[in-house]
């Protein structure tokens, strides 16, 4: 697959015919633009596959357990969290945030909010079922937490 | 506070190593300038000159009074609806069509529209439709005479001042901001538009002025006798004449597109700027130093360009300006594209229901939700390297052509240039795709 792309993408490129090279150099791509979603995420999912190989072995339905997540803020400060978090696509996530004030998990793309109390716990679960990359943030202060990416 | 999704190609995307693709996208450049070294020896291009007209019907109907203000009309109805939804509608930035409807739907369907169809912005601009039922009461604009001496200068700062807006304010998303804006933005364009007359807009409405430069890449255009052509892009963009300030309008769009770049790096999440969403400090520096650095490493290379050619230096820089509108417009579509195809689905959703009243569901869409795999991350990437590469190419070609006008050292003169876009496609693409 990677040595296929390759092939495609370089006398493309030399040969300046860029259209050609950003529609065609992936099968994969041509289709989801118009596709209905279910078609466009499996299309996706088979073209995210192909890039991190642990990926592939992935099986579609959540495993039990998935990626956990715990983040605490407090005085203002975030810890326990990196920048960028990569999952593979179909994974479970489970976000804890603990937090000193009030405040709302937001994850954009899959549009779900989830409250915290103050001095406690929100919690969100959800299947990472769309490709991409995702800003999550404490809805509130309108602070970003982390990107998610699942691919 | 950050609504937008957008970016949503990166690294992982690409079909093929990142550094291979920044070494295909900087030799692709460098490749199209020699071809055209070794090819175009001779300036074909013929600007405004250019073009075949159209048939008489297309152009009649055009030039109507009845459809242009048929048109306007509808566009002022719908962005009158828009600030008063900003202004009253629900207060939440999820609820609120209008974030969208300037952020994505205006500002970003505005390049596929104007790469399409020309300067349709003119054409519609409700500006100029409020500018005409007050400049009866007026009368005369008093500083008439004075405008051509301010060139694009106003829209310069205009198109900074909304850059600013869209990618530093942090309250840019809430709605109450959004009509604010609006507000203001429209009262100080037609107070200029009433002193400056209905030149003005030309020159410094912000959405028109870039319709315009992207709208000269259409294929359809103006001849300079006033015929409606179909031309070819690359005349059309010739067609754009020197004017002071030109350079600071493209400086301003490329450089903002940079910023948008570098602030969704983790570099600057993590470092530069941790505190963006609470202040509008380190995004209104970042944004002037990526400005600050489009500008210097361009002028530098054209002024250069003239000491080499033997040309005067301080023309250079707006005598090649124009090639920078393909460049800027790549960046726009490999910025933006899929904010306008995923997030711009939220402005439709939300028209159903713009004042959020129970139970009401104008097109019976109000209960969908964005569907963010109507475009696969991989196609994204794809479309911004292509965007970012065949921008570049075509910015080298057109430059080339005007260098040949003046054959002395014409191909030395062109070096420092060539390498400034070698570097731009390079760190453009890195910015992007890096993230």
């Amino acid at each position: 697959m990677p040595r296929s792309s390759r092939t495609l993408v370089l006398p493309a490129a030399l040969a300046v015919l860029l259209t050609g090279c950003s529609a065609g150099s992936d099968p994969d791509t041509a289709a989801p633009a118009a596709a209905p979603s279910p078609a466009a995420s499996s299309a996706a999912s088979s073209a995210a596959s192909s890039a991190p190989p642990a990926a592939a072995t992935t099986a579609p339905s959540p495993t039990p357990t998935g990626t956990v997540i715990e983040v605490t803020y407090a005085a203002g400060e975030l810890t326990g969290v990196e920048p960028r978090v990569e999952v593979p696509l179909g994974e479970q996530v489970v976000l804890r945030v603990t937090s000193d004030v009030v405040e709302e998990i937001h994850v954009h793309g899959y549009d779900l909010y989830v409250d915290i109390p103050a001095g406690g716990t929100g919690e969100v679960v959800f299947t990472a079922d769309i490709p991409g990359a995702y800003e999550i943030e404490l809805h509130e202060v309108g602070r970003p937490i982390f990107q998610l990416r699942v691919a | 506070m950050i609504v937008l999704a957008h970016g949503v190609g990166s690294r992982a995307d690409l079909p093929v190593p990142l550094t291979l693709a920044l070494y295909g996208a900087g030799l692709a450049v460098l490749v199209s300038f020699l071809a055209l070294v070794l090819l175009w020896r001779t300036p074909r291009l013929r600007g405004d000159a250019a073009g075949r007209p159209l048939p008489g019907v297309v152009q009649a109907v055009v030039d109507s009074p009845v459809t242009k203000g048929v048109l306007r009309a509808v566009v002022l109805l719908l962005t009158l609806v828009v600030v008063a939804v900003a202004l009253v509608g629900p207060p939440s930035p999820n609820d609120n069509l209008s974030p969208f409807a300037l952020y994505v739907t205006l500002w970003v369907g505005l390049i596929p529209a104007s790469l399409l169809l020309g300067s349709f912005w003119a054409y519609v601009n409700p500006l100029r439709a409020l500018h005409a039922g007050l400049a009866k009461l007026t009368g005369e604009a008093p500083a008439e005479r004075r405008l051509p001496s301010l060139g694009y200068w106003p829209a310069a700062v205009a198109l900074l001042v909304f850059v600013w807006l869209e990618l530093v304010l942090p309250g840019r998303a809430e709605p109450r901001t959004v009509g604010i804006f609006l507000v203001l933005y429209g009262v100080a364009q037609l107070v200029a538009g009433l002193w400056f007359g209905a030149g003005w807009y030309a020159r410094g409405d912000a959405f028109e002025v870039y319709s315009t430069l992207l709208g000269r890449m259409s294929p359809f255009g103006r001849r300079a006798d006033g015929q409606l052509v179909v031309r070819s892009p690359l005349d059309g963009i010739d067609g754009l004449r020197q004017e002071r300030g030109l350079t600071a309008v493209v400086m301003v769009l490329i450089g903002s597109t940079g910023f948008d770049g570098l602030s969704r790096t983790q570099y600057w999440q993590a470092g530069p700027g941790q505190e963006a969403y609470l202040t509008a400090v380190p995004g209104t520096l970042g944004l002037l130093v990526m400005i600050a650095i489009a500008t210097v490493l361009y002028v530098g290379a054209t002024l250069l360009a003239g000491v080499l050619t033997g040309q005067p230096p301080r023309t250079q820089p707006g005598r090649y300006a124009h090639s920078l509108v393909p460049i800027a417009a790549g960046y726009a579509i490999a910025h933006y594209f899929s904010l306008l195809l995923l997030d711009g689905q939220a402005t439709w959703i939300l028209a159903s229901n713009p004042f959020g009243r129970d139970g009401v569901d104008l097109f019976g869409t109000y209960s969908n939700a964005i569907d963010y795999t109507a475009v696969s991350p991989r196609a994204i990437a794809n479309v911004q390297i292509g965007a970012i590469v065949l921008g570049h190419v075509l910015g080298v070609l057109l430059a080339h052509d005007r260098a040949v006008r003046t054959p002395h050292r014409a191909t030395t003169g062109q070096l420092p240039l060539v390498v400034v876009m070698i570097a731009f496609t390079v760190g453009g693409l890195s910015l992007l795709l890096s993230s």
